[in-house]
């Protein structure tokens, strides 16, 4: 029956002598496909590049790294039952997605699993004293929400504050409301709506209603989409603002017919680029581009260019194999799989961009908060704004192919 | 209350270890292939763990040991109840969500109160909506789960947004829940529930919902109490899945709300049609191969390179599909049917004297019923002896089975009255008058298909008992003893009717004849006072009538009240001590046949010239 498991072996399994080791990436690839394959493909080409290399060399032999896809169809009951695959099939660390992590951590840390989330921001997701196995590369919503508040309170813009139902939206919803506490007046609703598209039109008419001079959106991409249209709908050009899941090629395929009201959304999101410059990055999407090819979005410029997703989000999956990896190959195999997680503190890698990459036992966060950058929509593709002493400073990076 | 006496005690005490004694020698006696087969299954699934540890999924095996709890519950509510309910997956939830928000209380109280929630729901959902059509029902029970998940999508900060709640595993005193403990919790379930479903099923309140759901005009006639035993079902089925739910929760450590949407409910109906509503082990089965279609769904989508998600969904509605349009209803009942076409008779089977009351005497005066512009009775006046066979004939339109109907309360007249003995029986409803003795049976003999005729003929023995559904679940000595009362009565009422052979034949194997002598005993078994029986000869040959003939003299020796509308004149002839002629709603003759058949205006009116195969003369 459909429980009853084969186990993949998940150590062992030797081809030139070569020991493969599972990294399991729980992540929505059903539900919101974009950010599964994103993560997925980052996991893969970290684990193609650590077998290109000869693999992680130990006294205990040498391994390779598989990546297994487990699709959590963003609940937080599949995602827990995809930890518990992956416990029993023997994973060496979960790429994670963030859903259901609450519930899936202490699973993960009795089994000594590492526990990486590459997408959410929330909150209480990552501590390292009482969930010292859950690690984040990504920008956290802190991060994001406080740049927002710094970026958008100078302006003088009233603001409504929409977040839908999804946990990454009660997330964001939660940490605006720090972000803007110590500035009310600068916010003119706050209202939560349910994913997707559902009730978003009531929440825009009554941002309107409220005076609201620009609209905050949390949300998954569907509900983003839905604010955007019923804002430029009724003739609302209302300024749009985002967290990073304005990115998602979703968005823009929903306003397909309705470029214009693309035009000018803005978003916070992890930077790509580093201070060194973006060398390391444009070395990174060749490499994943070589392998996946590149990802289109399925839309066009007005002149007629295909536009291409840059693989930002790929960027921290991609990190944590490779931190994963340092870490076994410190932590000498995967017998002692407390001492790889303890090695995980202790290791560092360059990371896609040039940013070192690593955590330490007061900090599990591998993207920091102020390393969050603004960009703007413009022709279906975005590039960094101007009006932000960071973003300025930002190469474009080409969207098109 | 009154305070229990030590002799009361010491009567309580031997009565319940009589009653297990009765139990085990009834256990003994039924002991067969299929319970060794059982036992063994029940074993080696509790042995799973231990002996497979590192090859199953214990946790997911967990889970649909649950899931298989809940649709067992349900197969009450689909299989005998006949009632297809697209909501178990809500009792399920409701379940889950009532354990994860009293997380801070101990276990066995969140438990407790997630069943006793979901009992409550479930009763709701019967009493507003078990009396509708199956497929009324179907429709509503669905747009109740869809109700369901958006309330709870529009409830977050009760069941934590799409997040969820998350729950720790629990522990049950020093127990820590395990997936192991919780696959081993669940079995047991699962094999309790099975257990308790037979039990309703053989009990009182079983075989009333079988009656109601197989022959409801019928059921209706022998005053089965349709809507209190639907709503107990429905109570029973959704504490199961409540429990189930609760418990799961633990297991899932995140009351997830996506995972108690309608998709669940189907789920859980698939199941139950797929294995066989109609076995109490049937919905294991259906779960397991719905939960089959999961792993199965994932490989097809990867060879197709399809979407994998929905493949599951998908290879379950053309499994339940497939199963539909066998006409087996399912698996396992189509199993069962192969491996034994008669029932092993029940070890209570002794002929005792049919319980009937004294007969009482009926009187109508002035029934008027009309149908719009129709007046289909003009002022009836009948008066009904005990131990004597009234008539009632006349023509096609004559107004005999709308007579009888009002008479049994199924009708309500618009003038006239109706007398018990000394009691006036206006606003008593058809239940009422059968609780009081006053029973019919129907023109057309009810089909009762797929019940054997001891179980038919039980659900009228059973009519008036009352639906005790927690008693039944548990097989309580009660229970057990009203259950085999009734069968006692049953057998009698077959023995009266002189069809004791017939008790283990399925109702749809008999001839027209023996089905309306299995509908009489029916009647009888409800113990009544007054039978009235509509055409109780329709398609019967010479010999049949004769020995329906034999049966009802031997009714009015026992002094019932009988009156029998009929078209069949050489059984009015023989057995009827008056013979009332109607003729277009008004009494056109009255008296013995022989005055009957000598009345010039009953010839004219009705017998016409007469009839040369004597059928027709009196």
């Amino acid at each position: 029956m459909g429980a009853l498991v084969v186990l993949v072996s998940g150590c062992g399994g030797s081809s030139d002598e070569h020991q493969t080791l599972t990294v399991v990436v729980n992540a929505p690839f059903s539900r919101t496909p974009y950010v599964g394959e994103t993560i997925a493909r980052g996991a893969e080409l970290a684990a193609q590049e650590v077998r290109t290399a000869g693999g992680i060399v130990t006294d205990d032999g040498t391994f390779d790294l598989r990546i297994v896809r487990a699709d959590n169809a963003l609940s937080p009951q599949r995602a827990v039952a995809n930890v518990r695959d992956a416990i029993r099939d023997n994973a060496v660390a979960i790429v994670d997605e963030g859903t259901g992590v609450d519930a899936s951590w202490k699973l993960a840390r009795d089994a000594q699993l590492p526990l990486a989330i590459t997408y959410q921001g929330g909150a209480g997701l990552v501590d390292p004293e009482t969930r010292p196995n859950v690690f984040r590369i990504a920008p956290t919503d802190r991060g994001i929400s406080f740049r927002l508040a710094e970026y958008l309170v100078p302006k003088g813009l009233r603001i409504a504050l929409l977040t839908d139902d999804s946990g990454y939206g009660r997330e964001g919803k939660a940490a605006l409301a720090k972000a803007f506490g110590s500035n009310p007046e600068a916010v003119a609703l706050r209202a939560e709506v349910p994913a997707g598209s559902g009730g978003v039109s009531t929440a825009v008419l009554r941002a309107r209603d409220a005076g609201a001079t620009a609209l905050l959106v949390w949300g998954q991409a569907r509900t983003l989409a839905a604010a955007i249209t019923a804002a430029r709908s009724r003739g609302w050009n209302v300024p749009v603002y985002a967290p990073p899941s304005a990115e998602d090629p979703l968005l823009r395929q929903q306003l397909a017919d309705h470029p214009e009201w693309v035009d000018g959304l803005t978003f916070a999101s992890g930077r790509m680029t580093a201070e060194r410059g973006p060398e390391d990055w444009m070395r990174f999407q060749a490499a994943f581009e070589t392998s996946f090819g590149a990802d289109l979005v399925g839309v066009r410029t007005s002149s007629g260019a295909p536009v291409a997703q840059p693989p930002d989000y790929a960027m921290y999956a991609y990190d944590f194999v490779r931190v994963l990896a340092a870490a076994i190959d410190r932590a000498n195999g995967v017998d002692d799989r407390d001492a790889v997680l303890r090695a995980l503190d202790e290791v560092t890698v360059r990371g896609a961009n040039g940013d070192e990459r690593g955590f330490n036992v007061h900090n599990h966060e591998g993207v920091v908060d102020d390393d969050v950058y603004f960009a703007r929509f413009e022709d279906m593709t975005f590039r960094p704004v101007a009006d932000d002493a960071l973003s300025s400073t930002l190469p474009v990076i080409d969207q098109t192919r | 209350m009154p305070a229990t006496t030590p002799s009361e005690s010491v009567t309580t005490v031997g009565r319940t270890s009589a009653e297990l004694r009765r139990a085990l020698a009834e256990t003994r006696h039924a002991w067969s292939a299929r319970a060794w087969l059982g036992t063994a299954v029940f074993a080696a699934a509790l042995l799973v763990p231990i002996v497979l540890s590192s090859h199953v999924a214990v946790d997911r095996l967990a889970h649909y040991a649950y899931l298989a709890a809940a649709a067992v519950a349900l197969g009450l509510v689909v299989g005998p109840g006949g009632m297809p309910s697209l909501c178990q997956g809500v009792f399920v939830g409701l379940g889950a969500v009532i354990s994860a928000r009293l997380g801070a209380v101990p276990l066995l109280v969140s438990l407790a109160c997630a069943t006793a929630v979901a009992a409550l729901a479930g009763a709701a959902v019967g009493a507003g909506f078990a009396r509708l059509r199956a497929v009324y029902l179907a429709v509503a029970t669905w747009l109740i789960a869809w109700g369901f998940a958006l309330a709870l999508l529009a409830s977050p900060r009760f069941v934590g947004g799409t997040d969820g709640l998350v729950v720790g595993p629990g522990h049950i005193g020093s127990v820590d829940l395990t997936p192991t403990v919780h696959y081993e919790l669940g079995v047991v379930l699962v094999f309790v529930v099975v257990l308790g479903v037979g039990a309703v099923r053989r009990s009182a309140l079983g075989l009333q919902l079988e009656g109601v759901a197989v022959t409801p005009a019928g059921a209706a006639a022998l005053g089965v109490p349709r809507g209190a035993a639907r709503t107990k079902a429905f109570a029973v089925s959704a504490a199961v899945a409540g429990l189930a739910g609760a418990l799961a929760v633990h297991l899932a450590l995140v009351a997830d709300p996506a995972a108690y949407g309608p998709y669940l409910s189907f789920q859980l109906l698939v199941a139950c049609l797929v294995g066989g509503a109609a076995s109490p082990v049937g919905p294991v089965v259906g779960i397991a191969l719905v939960g089959l279609m999961g792993p199965v769904g994932e490989a097809l989508g990867r060879l197709t390179g399809a979407e994998t998600a929905r493949f599951g969904a998908m290879l379950s509605a053309l499994l339940l599909v497939a199963v539909l349009a066998s006409g087996t209803g399912g698996i396992v009942p189509a199993l069962e049917a192969r491996l034994r076409a008669r029932r092993r008779p029940a070890p209570e089977a002794r002929a005792e004297p049919v319980r009937v009351r004294t007969g009482e005497r009926l009187e109508a005066r002035g029934l008027v019923k009309r149908f719009d512009d129709h007046v289909a009775l003009a002022g009836l006046d009948l008066d009904l002896e005990p131990g004597r066979i009234t008539a009632l004939i006349g023509p096609n339109g004559s107004g005999k089975s709308t007579a009888l109907r009002l008479l049994s309360g199924s009708l309500v007249a618009d003038e006239g009255r109706v007398h018990l003995a000394d009691r006036v029986l206006d606003g008593h409803s058809a239940r009422d008058r059968a609780r009081l003795g006053i029973v019919r049976t129907l023109q057309r003999p009810p089909a009762f298909a797929g019940m054997f005729a001891l179980d038919a003929v039980t659900v009228g023995a059973a009519a008036d008992l009352p639906p005790r559904a927690v008693r039944a679940f548990f097989a309580t000595p009660t229970a057990r003893a009203g259950g085999r009362s009734a069968r006692a009565d049953a057998h009698s009422a077959l023995d009266a009717v002189g069809i004791r052979e017939a008790a283990e034949r399925r109702c749809d194997e008999l001839t027209g004849a023996e089905r309306q002598l299995v509908a009489i005993a029916a009647a009888l078994a409800t113990g009544p006072s007054v039978l009235l029986l509509d055409e109780p000869a329709a398609g019967a040959g010479a010999q049949e009538v004769a020995r329906l003939g034999d049966v009802l003299r031997r009714l009015r020796a026992d002094g019932l009240t009988l009156l029998v509308v009929e078209h069949n004149l050489r059984l009015v002839h023989d057995v009827a001590d008056v013979v009332v002629v109607l003729d277009r709603g008004a009494i056109l003759a009255r008296g013995t046949p022989a005055d009957v058949a000598g009345d010039p205006r009953v010839r004219a009116a009705y017998l016409g010239s007469g009839d040369p195969n004597g059928e027709t003369s009196l």
